[in-house]
């Protein structure tokens, strides 16, 4: 059996595909089009997820869709029948896309995909709820999912047992957890649906001096149910989000070119302070029903890698479980295994322990690539000259770009489309910002440690962190020996690796430890600034050539810079925040 | 050179459609909006009919509404709604 989950038409459209019970393949569409956070029908998404099973559309038996969108249609013209005539603008500029593509989704699934066959439409909470829990460790476990908003629902909760889920409460739009971080993030002067992790970064810069204020924001309850002021957003009708009276209280919208003063990040740092009280209340009053030891998160929300570390020191949850593409592009592996699993009665067969759900490419595809653009490279002979000629290089004080195996599902790059660098140079931040991010500066890069290491680097509650979605503390005393992956607040965003996981990674970085005794690399996205992470050769070698990436190990092949000059551009040019 | 002449006139006129198109399409969304949005919404505050909830409840003790994502029957899942 052969269920194709969709989501798409709000940002960061995906498609993954299940077959007999497991998770095949899974890409978003910003990679195939290049276009970030790209919104539209992941046509080349689901292309790619028929070709990794060899299937044709007729071969698929359920098209699930992550949402329902007459429900979400309602709860839009609810928005404007409230704030009639004060939503004329928002209305006009999103109602073409609606009836273009949005409420069409059955029509344009049948003409893009020639589908015949049936199509189920998913709320779209239960997707992510789904996307979590069906493919967790789990026998049994409490779910909460919060986001920005889905049709009505931005906060639920609930318990998974089994093949079944059960959502019994949750909280509606307008009041939401995830746009209230939205609103700031737009009053701070970053991208909305883009750059929330940005003000999470900026969080420990400050103090939360503006805690208090934010108190007057949102009303929360006991049992961790909040409710907002509206009086301070008008997101809910207009196209921007502060209201004046925000602005009154937290000072004029920052612009992206503004200085980034201390009060912006005190403002950050209240608004993390806020969140993770509302989440650990929440989370408690999970526990305090459900009484288990498990808890599965989903939607954006749960990429607050920050609040996710402190789960277990605040709440009785002993184990967290989150899938790396938590947000709304994951929603369509939910959509996928809620209909293999609940609907269809199916025992749970597989647990989501590996991110390379994507696309890779062999050898042979990589040398002709480079043969017939007449790139100057080197072909290593065997695995132990790759890992130890890219240790050496990332020890000599190289940036690398690393392509290898499948492509990584989700947001973060994981070790197959990663910029990795040597972690103990105190300047490998600025070397890495000045050849290649461009990225505001109080940005922490991300260290990558060896699974049996990390208890002697990091204050950690768990073994293993695979996805990068939990900040632990660093161990005080090793906190010199990796300067540039050390945040302000001496912290770090891990990934933890084992051989298993991924051989090359995992061994590169074993080889680095013999030269350095130290077993953390920086790992960093493998895209020019604005771009989505790289996804076929042809992208890898053009990040690199724009950039000041010093080399590039593709599959079995060493491409240095340095040796192709013709190819040499300035990405800089075209970058985007 | 009537090729590309051709092509700049097709160009030309593509340009121009996507713009009427705006046209229209804000001429009549504007009409919707003002004669179904604006009546439905000005009738229903007469009566004191409200869309949202946006106003805060101190005194209640929790915001949490029941959520039926889970209590549907099969047929619902094959529904837009």
């Amino acid at each position: 059996m052969i269920i194709l989950g969709i989501s798409c038409f709000y940002h960061d459209s995906a498609a993954a595909l299940v077959k007999d019970g497991i998770l095949i393949a899974a890409a978003e569409e910003e990679r195939f089009t290049r276009k970030k956070h790209d919104q539209g029908f992941p046509y080349e998404a689901i292309l790619f997820c028929l070709n990794q099973t060899h299937a044709k559309i007729s071969d698929v038996d359920y098209i699930v869709f992550y949402e329902k969108p007459l429900v979400k249609f309602e709860r839009l013209l609810s928005q404007h029948l409230e704030k009639f005539p004060f939503s004329y603008f928002s209305f006009i500029k999103a109602m073409p896309q609606w009836l273009n593509e949005k409420l069409r989704i059955r029509s344009i699934i049948k003409k893009k995909l020639k589908y015949t066959g049936r199509i189920v439409y998913l709320d779209h909470h239960l997707s992510h709820a789904a996307s979590t829990f069906l493919v967790s460790p789990y026998e049994e476990a409490a779910i909460l999912t919060v986001d920005g908003v889905g049709e009505w629902a931005t906060t639920t909760y609930g318990y998974g047992k089994g093949n079944q889920i059960t959502l019994e409460k949750e909280i509606q739009f307008p009041h939401s957890l995830g746009l209230l971080y939205s609103t700031v993030t737009a009053h701070l002067g970053f991208s909305v649906n883009n750059s929330e992790y940005k003000v999470m970064g900026l969080s420990p810069y400050g103090k939360p001096a503006y805690y208090n204020q934010f108190k007057k924001l949102i009303d929360v309850k006991e049992d961790g149910s909040y409710a907002l002021d509206m009086s301070y957003f008008v997101y809910h009708y207009k196209m921007v989000m502060p209201s004046d009276k925000f602005i009154e209280e937290f000072g004029p919208i920052r612009t992206g070119e503004g200085a980034l003063e201390q009060h912006h990040k005190d403002i950050a740092a209240s608004l993390q302070k806020l969140t993770e009280e509302v989440m650990f209340k929440m989370i408690n009053h999970l526990h305090n029903i459900y009484k288990t030891d498990n808890l599965c998160l989903a939607g954006g929300v749960a990429l607050n890698s920050v609040a996710n570390g402190k789960i277990s020191k605040n709440t009785p949850f002993k184990k967290v479980f989150i899938q790396p593409a938590a947000g709304d592009s994951g929603s369509c592996i939910g959509a996928a295994f809620y209909v293999y699993n609940s609907i269809l009665n199916n025992p749970r067969k597989f647990v989501f322990d590996s991110c390379y759900l994507g696309p890779s490419y062999t050898n042979e595809y990589v040398k002709k690539y480079l043969d017939e653009n007449n790139i100057v490279y080197k072909e290593f002979k065997n695995d132990k000259e790759l890992i130890d000629t890219t240790a050496k290089l990332i020890h000599d004080n190289n940036v690398i770009g690393w392509f290898q195996g499948r492509m990584e599902w989700g947001p973060r790059a994981l070790g197959s489309r990663s910029i990795l660098s040597n972690a103990s140079n105190p300047e490998m931040k600025e070397i890495l910002n000045t050849k290649v991010k461009h990225r505001e500066i109080f940005r922490p890069f991300a260290p990558v440690i060896t699974q049996e290491d990390a208890h002697d680097y990091f204050e950690m509650d768990t073994d293993a962190e695979p996805f990068m979605l939990f900040v632990y503390p660093f161990k005080e005393k090793v906190r010199k020996l990796v300067p540039s992956v050390v945040h302000v607040d001496g912290s770090g965003r891990l990934q933890t690796i084992t051989r298993r996981q991924n051989f090359r990674y995992y061994s590169v970085i074993k080889a680095f430890e013999k030269l350095s005794k130290i077993p953390i690399l920086v790992n960093t996205s493998f895209n020019i600034r604005g771009e989505p992470i790289v996804c076929i050769p042809h992208d890898a070698y053009r990040c690199m050539m724009g950039t000041g990436i010093d080399y590039l190990v593709m599959e079995n092949f060493l491409i240095a810079r340095k040796d192709n000059p013709k190819d040499m551009w300035d990405s800089e040019s075209i970058a985007k925040d | 050179m009537f090729r590309r002449i051709w092509q700049a006139i097709k160009k030309g006129f593509l340009a121009f459609s996507h713009f009427m198109q705006k046209v229209v399409n804000t001429i009549l969304l504007t009409i919707v909006y003002f004669v179904g949005v604006g009546l439905t919404s000005l009738i229903s505050k007469l009566f004191g009919k409200h869309y949202m909830e946006l106003k805060l409840d101190k005194d209640a003790k929790s915001y949490y509404k029941e959520c039926m994502s889970t209590k549907k029957v099969k047929e619902e899942f094959y529904r837009m709604y």
